[in-house]
């Protein structure tokens, strides 16, 4: 490949290119509503229509359960949000109660590679597992 | 001499001279060198092990002693590249500066953990009465462990054996012993739900052919390593390196388990 | 524009590492081929050595190598001693080189202290070579032996050093002797003490280790050693000890587990290690034991003061003398002259403007181990050696302590404040201090507070304690006037790599201090790349720029200021590529969050990281400047730094049991500009435990004939979790016009004022029972005889 003194493109993606997920599907239509309430920061209806009661969200970073906590995680993320853009999803596959992907997004340390999975009961999450894998590793 | 025993899940038979130190068999013999030595005559700490889940100093102990015990060091209490509640509160709380003493702290600790769900102040900084440290004046560490029991709930939360843990080694198991019948029969319950980028199996029939199809692809199936693993109330989330015939993969996992049985997973690889 | 990053408590990045037991310390490096190498120490504190044999020891099993000094001969030199007291006349051991001396790593006739090495040992294993040791026969002549600076300097006392007449390293002073004594005798009140600071053992957890391996095709050593200085022990074990090429040592310092002082000086085991790599051409390790790092590795304190101060009836104070008694120890350590005299000496006026004061300081060798810095040296025997006598005196005149500290305190209009003595004191509110530090404690309700604890049995104290701290040392050219045989400058080299990366390169060397994360803070700030991305390397004398070390609070406002000054360069050059490439003047440039734009323009902007990248591929950059982003800076300091504090400590005395229980502590601190507030506590804690320890437990004790018998943990009490108060903190800021960052040091202030403010908390525990003063550690069996002299 060759690269252009100016062309910074392998380090800085441009940041326009967030490709939309056609909505399609049921799990398609929730997960689009599920990014719309967290890009409107409207975290309690997040929470009471998308949130089981007794839900839980496992990270490596996080583990938080039930409602109270889920209302307080969100308030926190919103600082997060500021820095965390999705550039792409790459990978879709739902089931009758479950759907996961893989996006790539950027984020204040560089581009991310993020994957989330989600089981459902009654039309609302009961377990949400999420994790992300830096593009570049850092190794200190 | 020869002595048999298990450190950090792994079984040893070591031929020991009888005047060698635990502490020495531990650092020298096995390269745990986590395990700290700071003075030699049992008062600083930085040496603490659990044996048998205990805490002891493993400078006052012989290596022989050791014989037939199960001996967990630093080195086991997370999967390397992890760190516990009570470890991530010890980042968190600048409890280390120095960081000679936190290996023997954080074991010193473990133990107290274990034995007593909510510790008052007074009783952790007597607890502490084993481990010295220079640097920080412990105030932080105390904080550590204030934090550690609000973040994880529970203290089985900094305990290594859990029983999701050890329904995972179980599973890991079964699936590198490339037993499929034991893997899906006695760690997925019937309708479980295995999601995946490829497709989405549903019931044990299924389960069997999906990995009956894998392992016959990815045959020489070892973990290489660990490098995440998380358990939450019923769930686990799990990174690990993959190594096998068709090479090295990064691959994540997440299970739901219910009365014993996987009723929900996901997986994918990097 | 507020700090993003700079400021703010973010969790350190070297943590995980320690937490997980996976950060190497020199104990934990295994090397292929590696041997071990103990040495044999000798049991005497004073004696002739006269024949060391052993054939039996060579004959053991799995030796593969002994020796004895006379094996050294020639072959090595003496250990230098590169700080000594400046201005006057002094007298060392011998060095070829024409400069101070420290003794030959292993003795041949004449040992001097209970830990003076007489032979070492290499074996397969480390038990093997311990197994040999005990199989050495040493045939000693005892000779008296003397362990007090004062015994040491009287008429026919036992003479150390042949090069070193009556024992007396050297008589120093400062400040004016004659108008201080004037003012004495003219004064209204004058208080006096005796005091003895006494001698403290600085206890890291880590013992101290050296790991040596020689190439024999290439000629080259590799060092790896628990040490603090890495570039300066290079140098002196190039140049002084072992007379090789400066490129044929790299110093690798692993982490290290804390020194708060000891582990900055060049010990007999570093050239042995190495001495014995090149002999067998194998990887050679050393590692201490607890109870060899006590009776070999330096210790600290140690001043027998007699102090007197005056005064008029309405408390101000008109004069200050000290005369001191330093025990060096057997040998000057690496610094430990210089320690012994003026950071003490100048310090004594602390934050209180006093016309007249003086200070004389006798530096003796003695039969003890050799003596060097502990966290707060020379300014914590200052505090509270003045400390305890401003309560003397408020107590004599009637006034409360507090108002006698506000009506002498330095003011903050005063400053910069010559204190007389050697110091110009830079910055600070010494009032404010004292009078947040009062608020917190309820000055006001205190005494109703000490009534109910009378009514229970017990007695409540007070103690308060304001303090200066002079710090970062230093300006070069000041501390060749202290005497120092070096430079005292830091450096840092900042790169930014074309992936966005940024790595720094510092001649400073952490143990504790979180050099990883606080430097990446400034960094971060300044050229708006985030922490993760930034690496700070250190502690490799290759690959790193010569610095000083970490030591005396300098490696903040010392490597700091080296690291934000390198930032300017870089972004002066940054700045310059910017502009060409979106044509513009660099006068018309801003550059904001990581981003160069042009003046007006927002939109007209180009990242660091695409100027990163620009100057890296260098296609298309303007004229006369170079290719890629790195710089380097070199940072001497104009002065020294002053951080300062006020302290309160209340205790609780059972008089019954004469057992003293700290109920609260409060510390207010001026540390100037602070970089990362969580670890800036976590310093002030582990600095007054320090204090706190030698307030309450902590004691070096050596017999009449130089034994130690303190040697072990189980016979020196270090301070435990257990009755320990939570810290009651508060930060004042007053930033030092001495360094772009305005920050001062900190690591050590936590104890400068932490043994006054305790010592003054007991003492007005006691008043009732007319005791006047008692000397540290501050023990249940001191305070019962204080309060019953005449027994139970």
């Amino acid at each position: 490949m060759i690269v252009s003194p100016g062309a910074v493109v392998p380090l800085t993606p441009d940041p326009n290119t967030h490709i939309k997920i056609a909505v399609d599907t049921p799990m398609k239509r929730f997960y689009e509503e599920h990014v719309t309430l967290l890009d409107r920061r409207d975290f309690e209806t997040l929470v009471r229509t998308h949130y089981h009661e007794d839900a839980r969200i496992v990270s490596t970073e996080y583990l938080v359960n039930g409602h109270a906590e889920l209302f307080k995680h969100f308030a926190k993320y919103t600082g997060l949000m500021d820095y965390l853009k999705v550039v792409s999803t790459d990978k879709w596959i739902e089931s009758e109660a479950t759907f996961a992907f893989e996006a790539t997004a950027r984020t204040q340390w560089g581009l991310t590679r993020v994957h989330d999975a989600f089981w459902l009961r009654d039309g609302r999450i009961i377990r949400h597992f999420t994790g992300s894998i830096p593009l570049v590793r850092f190794v200190r | 001499m020869r002595v048999t025993f298990t450190v950090n899940h792994q079984s040893h038979t070591l031929d020991l001279e009888p005047r060698v130190l635990l502490v020495d068999v531990l650092r020298d013999h096995l390269h745990l060198t986590g395990v700290k030595i700071g003075c030699d005559t049992g008062q600083c700490g930085a040496c603490v092990v659990l044996m048998d889940g205990v805490s002891v100093k493993s400078c006052a102990l012989l290596g022989v002693q050791a014989d037939g015990s199960s001996i967990t060091t630093i080195e086991g209490v997370s999967e390397k590249g992890t760190m516990n509640p009570l470890q991530t509160a010890f980042q968190a709380a600048h409890a280390v500066q120095c960081g000679f003493c936190t290996p023997g702290m954080i074991m010193s600790l473990t133990d107290l953990l274990a034995r007593s769900a909510q510790p008052s102040e007074a009783e952790i900084r007597a607890w502490l009465a084993g481990n010295l440290c220079r640097c920080t004046g412990y105030e932080n560490v105390v904080r550590a462990v204030n934090a550690a029991l609000q973040v994880a709930g529970s203290p089985a939360h900094l305990v290594t054996e859990t029983p999701l843990r050890k329904f995972y080694d179980s599973h890991l198991r079964a699936m590198l012993a490339g037993d499929v019948d034991a893997l899906v029969d006695a760690h997925y319950s019937a309708d479980a739900v295995l999601t995946t980028f490829e497709g989405v199996i549903s019931g044990r029939d299924a389960l069997k052919t999906y990995f009956r199809d894998y392992l016959s692809v990815h045959t020489d199936l070892v973990i290489a390593a660990t490098e995440r693993f998380v358990e939450f109330g019923d769930s686990i989330y799990t990174e690990t390196v993959v190594r096998s015939a068709r090479g090295v993969t990064h691959a994540y996992n997440a299970f739901v388990v219910q009365d014993g049985r996987v009723t929900h997973q996901f997986a994918g690889v990097k | 524009m507020a700090n993003k990053v700079f400021g703010k408590p973010i969790k350190r990045k070297e943590d995980p590492a320690f937490i997980q037991g996976a950060a190497p310390f020199v104990a934990d490096i295994h090397l292929p081929g590696m041997a071990h190498m103990e040495i044999l120490r000798s049991p005497h504190a004073h004696a002739r050595i006269r024949s060391i044999d052993t054939s039996e020891a060579a004959k053991m099993p799995g030796v593969l190598k002994v020796i004895t000094g006379h094996d050294l001969v020639g072959r090595m030199k003496p250990l230098p001693c590169v700080w000594i007291p400046g201005g006057v006349e002094s007298h060392f051991p011998l060095h070829p080189q024409d400069i101070p001396g420290a003794g030959m790593p292993l003795q041949t006739d004449h040992v001097r202290f209970i830990g003076d090495g007489v032979a070492a040992v290499v074996a397969e294993t480390r038990y093997q070579a311990m197994d040999a040791l005990r199989a050495i026969r040493v045939d000693y002549e005892v000779l008296p032996a003397v362990t007090t600076p004062e015994a040491a300097l009287a008429e026919n006392a036992p003479q150390l050093h042949d090069s070193v007449p009556g024992n007396l390293n050297a008589y120093w002073t400062c400040g004016d002797s004659a108008s201080t004594d004037a003012a004495i005798a003219d004064a209204e009140v004058v208080v006096e003490l005796d005091l003895l600071n006494q001698r403290t053992i600085n206890s890291p957890i880590e013992p101290r280790g050296a790991l040596a391996t020689f190439d024999p095709v290439t000629d080259e050593f590799v060092l790896y050693a628990s040490t603090q200085s890495p570039h300066n022990h290079r140098l002196i074990l190039c140049y002084y000890v072992l007379n090789i090429s400066l490129n044929k040592l790299r110093i690798i310092a692993p982490n290290v587990g804390g020194s708060f002082g000891t582990k900055g000086y060049v010990y007999p085991d570093m050239p042995l290690v190495l001495f014995m790599a090149r002999e067998l051409k194998r990887p050679i390790k050393w590692q201490d034991s607890r109870q060899g790092y006590m009776r070999s590795t330096v210790q600290g304190r140690d001043h027998k003061q007699r102090a007197v101060l005056a005064g008029t009836r309405d408390g101000k104070i008109t004069a200050l003398r000290c005369t001191s008694h330093a025990n060096l120890g057997a040998y000057p350590s690496t610094i430990g002259p210089g320690v012994a005299t003026a950071m003490m000496g100048r310090s004594i006026t602390g934050p209180y403007a006093i016309p007249a004061a003086f200070c004389e300081v006798y530096a003796a060798f003695t039969n003890t181990v050799p003596l060097g810095a502990q966290r707060g040296s020379g300014r914590s025997e200052a505090t509270f050696m003045t400390e305890r006598l401003v309560d003397l005196f408020a107590a004599e005149i009637g006034m409360d302590p507090a108002e006698v500290r506000r009506r002498n305190f330095v003011q903050p209009g005063d400053m910069p404040y010559d204190n007389g003595l050697g110091w110009l004191y830079d910055s600070g509110d010494y009032p404010e201090l004292l009078e947040r530090a009062l608020r917190q404690a309820g000055y006001a309700d205190l005494p109703a507070l000490k009534e109910e604890a009378k009514a229970r049995g017990r007695r409540l104290g007070v103690g308060l304690a304001s303090f200066v701290a002079v710090s970062g040392v230093g300006p070069s050219p000041r501390m060749a006037k202290e005497g120092m045989l070096g430079g005292t400058w830091e450096a840092a080299s900042i790169r930014c790599e074309p992936t966005g990366d940024v790595v720094a390169t510092i001649g400073s060397k952490p143990h504790g201090q979180s050099h990883d994360t606080v430097f990446a803070q400034i960094i971060s700030e300044r050229l708006g790349v985030a922490v993760d991305r930034i690496s700070i390397r250190h502690s490799d004398t290759m690959g790193t720029p010569f610095g000083q070390g970490s030591y005396g609070s300098r490696s903040f406002s010392m490597a700091g200021p080296a690291l934000y000054l390198t930032c300017d360069k870089i972004l002066q050059k940054a700045c310059l590529a910017a502009a060409h490439k979106l044509n513009a003047s660099p006068d018309e440039m801003v550059f904001e969050n990581g981003r160069f734009y042009v003046d007006g323009q927002m939109d007209r902007g180009i990242t660091l990281l695409e100027t990163t990248l620009a100057l890296w591929y260098a296609w298309d950059i303007p004229d006369g400047v170079e290719p890629c982003l790195e710089a380097t800076t070199f940072w001497d300091a104009p002065d020294f730094n002053y951080p300062s504090g006020a302290q309160i400590a209340l205790v609780e005395v059972d008089p019954e049991t004469g057992e003293v229980e700290l109920k609260r502590f409060i510390a207010v601190s001026d540390v100037g500009v602070i970089g990362n507030p969580m670890v800036m506590e976590g310093q002030l804690h582990g600095g007054i435990v320090h204090g706190l320890g030698q307030a309450l437990f902590e004691q070096a004790i050596y017999d009449d004939d130089g034994n130690l018998i303190s040697d072990t943990l189980e016979r020196y009490a270090l301070p435990k979790a257990a009755g320990l108060p939570h810290f009651e903190l508060d930060f004042v800021t007053s930033p030092t016009p001495h360094n772009p960052l305005g920050a001062k040091g900190a690591g050590e202030i936590g104890t400068v004022g932490a043994t006054a403010a305790v010592g003054n908390a007991l003492c007005d525990a006691l008043r009732e029972y007319g005791v006047r003063h008692i000397d540290m550690p501050f023990t249940p069996e001191k305070v019962w005889r204080a309060i019953h002299p005449h027994g139970g």
